[in-house]
């Protein structure tokens, strides 16, 4: 049961938050996307309960979390394998999946190299793996695409989706891209710049289709969803 | 090829320094009285180290700096990294620490002999305190020098302080621990010689002070040259562990 009701922030008596309200976020993909600076991953933060907030009624139940930071994070003193193991050792977890999500995020034959010697396409992947190994029911993405190539991005987002199928798991993710939002979500949720609150919540509906971040941007349906979001997000005019 | 040749370079300023040396100051008696020769010094290390006094003084420095490097790195290193646990333990020792670290710790050499007596006890301490407030105050500024985002990305899989401390705090200061061993290597040798120099009945600071008492400048550099072989050991060793040590880390925290 996850269950994230009204909540606000203040930092230092400014209100950065007021009246966010999430409800039945349950098996979905929900996108926070707004203005630079609005506060998007303050409000990461506060479910991920890094930051907690007096005026917050964020219940997880339990549910893992697996949060994904906008940067990689990768330890510098450990290779790729020991890095994606963190969580799994932390959380005194055996999940035998490590070399399955190597192979298909495409980085055999990597396993022992030290984050210095990889891309940043590929540093990012290990981020992810990190993330998920542990199983986690609620994932919550910030902006966890920026840094990649259009076809690794495809690629890793087709894994997330599926990964998000199988487990019936709640993303939460952070972007400023329109485009990842409309063919990954299944909510968007528009905010308002400071103090933040919701401006609209934009239901996503493909009718049916299994979700595929290709064939979405082919269709006359993702013209529709980018004109709506991107009237809504005044400044980009 | 390439590697020998670097030697051969590298031994090229040394042989022509002594052999200058040798061949000018060589039937001068006064210029040897002042300064030796290399030829008298090669003589010293021969002879005594046959009738043993030499390899005597030498394992005695030896072992008080090796004995006191040891010490005073390990429980600056682990008071230093604890300190970490409690910032306001931290703010209240910090004047502490500065004050110990950068006091002349060598002014308390006739302390120590006091305390600990003439023998190697209290060269070993002279040792300890040279090199302990060193390691402490590196080993603390590398664990206030992580980086805050990997706490944070631990704290999200919900860590423990100490977990914190073991996958984090202490791998991201391995750097700046293994460059106070770096430094310490001179100044457990340092505190070593000058607990010997003040007094002591064996060792290379008390070959150093009994041979400048004589004016035998020979020797006195032969005792020079022992101490320089026991700083370059040291580094050789220490810059050998640097990576054994990184891994075990690594795998057993």
């Amino acid at each position: 049961m996850i269950d994230i009701k009204n909540f606000s922030y203040n930092s230092s008596n400014n209100l950065v938050i007021s009246n966010i309200l999430i409800e039945n976020i349950e098996d979905k993909i929900i996108t926070f996307i707004g203005p630079s600076g609005c506060g998007k991953t303050t409000i990461l933060n506060i479910i991920s309960g890094l930051i907690t907030s007096n005026e917050s009624s964020v219940s997880l139940g339990h549910n893992n979390i697996g949060y994904m930071f906008q940067e990689d994070l990768l330890l510098p003193w450990r290779t790729l394998k020991e890095n994606v193991k963190l969580g799994l050792e932390i959380l005194k977890n055996d999940n035998d999946k490590i070399g399955e999500y190597i192979s298909s995020f495409e980085l055999s034959g990597f396993e022992n190299y030290y984050p210095e010697e990889l891309s940043g396409g590929m540093k990012q992947r290990a981020a992810l793996i990190r993330t998920l190994l542990p199983s986690p029911n609620l994932i919550l993405l910030d902006e966890p695409f920026s840094n990649l190539d259009f076809d690794i991005k495809i690629r890793i987002q087709k894994e997330l989706l599926k990964y998000q199928k199988d487990k019936k798991a709640t993303v939460l993710l952070v972007t400023h891209d329109i485009e990842d939002a409309i063919v990954l979500s299944d909510e968007v949720i528009i905010l308002s710049d400071k103090p933040t609150s919701i401006k609209k919540t934009i239901p996503i509906n493909f009718g049916g289709v299994e979700k595929n971040p290709i064939e979405y941007r082919k269709s006359y349906k993702f013209i529709d969803y980018f004109t709506e979001i991107s009237k809504e997000l005044k400044y980009l005019n | 090829m390439k590697f020998n040749k670097l030697i051969i370079y590298r031994l090229l300023p040394i042989v022509v320094f002594v052999l200058i040396w040798e061949l000018l100051f060589r039937g001068n008696k006064e210029l040897i009285f002042y300064y030796g020769l290399p030829s008298e010094i090669f003589k010293y290390l021969v002879s005594k180290t046959i009738d043993g006094t030499l390899i005597k003084d030498f394992f005695v420095t030896f072992t008080e700096t090796v004995i006191g490097f040891i010490i005073g790195n390990i429980f600056g290193t682990l008071i230093g990294l604890s300190l970490w646990f409690s910032n306001t333990l931290f703010k209240i020792s910090k004047p502490y620490i500065i004050a110990l670290g950068s006091a002349p710790i060598f002014a308390l050499a006739p302390l120590m002999i006091i305390w600990f007596g003439t023998g190697m006890y209290s060269k070993i301490m002279m040792a300890v305190f040279s090199t302990l407030f060193i390691a402490l105050f590196q080993a603390y500024s590398g664990a206030s020098d992580v980086n805050p985002d990997y706490i944070k990305l631990l704290k999200t899989y919900k860590a423990s302080k100490f977990q914190i401390f073991r996958k984090i705090v202490v791998p991201s200061s391995i750097i700046w621990v293994i460059g106070a061993f770096k430094i310490n290597v001179g100044f457990a040798l340092l505190g070593a010689f000058i607990g010997e120099y003040i007094s002591s009945n064996a060792g290379l600071g008390h070959l150093i002070l009994v041979a400048s008492g004589l004016f035998d400048i020979s020797l006195v550099l032969t005792g020079v040259l022992l101490m320089i072989a026991i700083a370059l050991l040291l580094n050789i060793c220490v810059s050998k562990i640097e990576k054994p040590l990184k891994k075990i880390i690594i795998k057993y925290l």
